[in-house]
């Protein structure tokens, strides 16, 4: 995978977490609600940060959610879903780069995997790899 | 919701990436891509593989001394097993991924456990703080790019054990 490839990638995730955290916090109270958005915010920014380290060729936009979300339990399963799908997606970029680049995609991956799990998402040895979730 | 697996695509392209490393451990070296760009001593890449033997050894070093402290604390405080089992297991796979076959019989508890049950998971918490900060490190000075992405998946797993850890009552 080449950079370009990857860097692609991890933005088109990253616009997947933007669009599901507006879902997720709708069926939120409060503190869930502040969580996502502080969540949102984050994804937001490292969207940013990647679409100003090169060119970038957006995909298609339409997402489909991989399950109904109607209330506040969905909500978080939806939210550990799209942080755990982050993880690889930050790896291949780690892969595929070097210097800075690289080592924003690893915090990035880091950042994602702790929010899955504070979501109440399982550990796991290989974030978003040896998950039953991740493999659908 | 739907967008192409990440992960399968890294893996199935990973291979791929041997030859550009060893320009990427230059640059991290220098803290800067501009350098690897310009960078007329390029190290061989039988440096290359010196170079991700060490961090391999290194990492494996690590995740047995985690293992052990691990292990130090479940025997000590056999109610908090059943949470620390599985992020034990966890560590024992980054120490297999790392592929050092090391003979040390890694779940061996050494040491002594700290005072309490809560004391022990704060300790566990800050050696997992710890680990997550290195292998994010060894990621961006690794010079080859399949290694540079196993580590981080590790940083990201035991950043991830931070809050986990969290969640578990002592």
């Amino acid at each position: 995978m080449s950079e370009q490839q990857a860097r692609n990638a991890a933005i088109a995730g990253e616009d997947a977490c933007i669009y599901a955290y507006g879902i997720i916090g709708a069926h939120l109270a409060a503190a869930g609600q502040r969580k996502a958005r502080r969540a949102l915010d984050s994804h937001r920014a490292w969207r940013d940060r990647l679409l100003a380290a090169g060119d970038y060729v957006p995909g298609s936009a339409a997402y489909e959610l991989p399950f109904p979300v109607q209330d506040a339990a969905a909500a978080r399963r939806l939210a550990i879903l799209v942080e755990q799908r982050m993880v690889p997606a930050y790896a291949d970029l780690a892969a595929s780069t070097s210097g800075d680049l690289r080592a924003q995609a690893v915090q990035a991956g880091c950042e994602c995997a702790a929010r899955s799990v504070a979501w109440g998402g399982p550990t796991q040895a290989f974030p978003g790899l040896d998950s039953p979730a991740a493999q659908d | 919701m739907t967008w192409t697996g990440p992960g399968v695509q890294g893996r199935a392209h990973a291979g791929g990436l041997g030859r550009r490393g060893f320009l990427a451990g230059a640059a991290a070296l220098a803290g800067s891509m501009a350098l690897a760009a310009c960078s007329s001593a390029s190290p061989t890449s039988a440096d290359a593989d010196a170079d991700a033997i060490a961090v391999r050894a290194q990492v494996a070093d690590a995740e047995a001394a985690l293992i052990a402290q691990y292990a130090t604390t479940v025997a000590a405080f056999p109610e908090l097993a059943a949470g620390l089992q599985p992020i034990l297991r966890e560590h024992q796979a980054h120490l297999a991924a790392m592929g050092t076959g090391l003979a040390t019989d890694a779940s061996t508890p050494v040491g002594q456990p700290p005072a309490t049950a809560a004391q022990a998971l704060i300790a566990l918490a800050d050696a997992e703080r710890t680990a997550a900060q290195q292998r994010r490190e060894a990621c961006v000075a690794a010079s080859d790019g399949e290694l540079a992405r196993i580590l981080a998946l590790i940083a990201a797993s035991e950043a991830a054990h931070v809050p986990a850890l969290g969640e578990i009552r002592a």
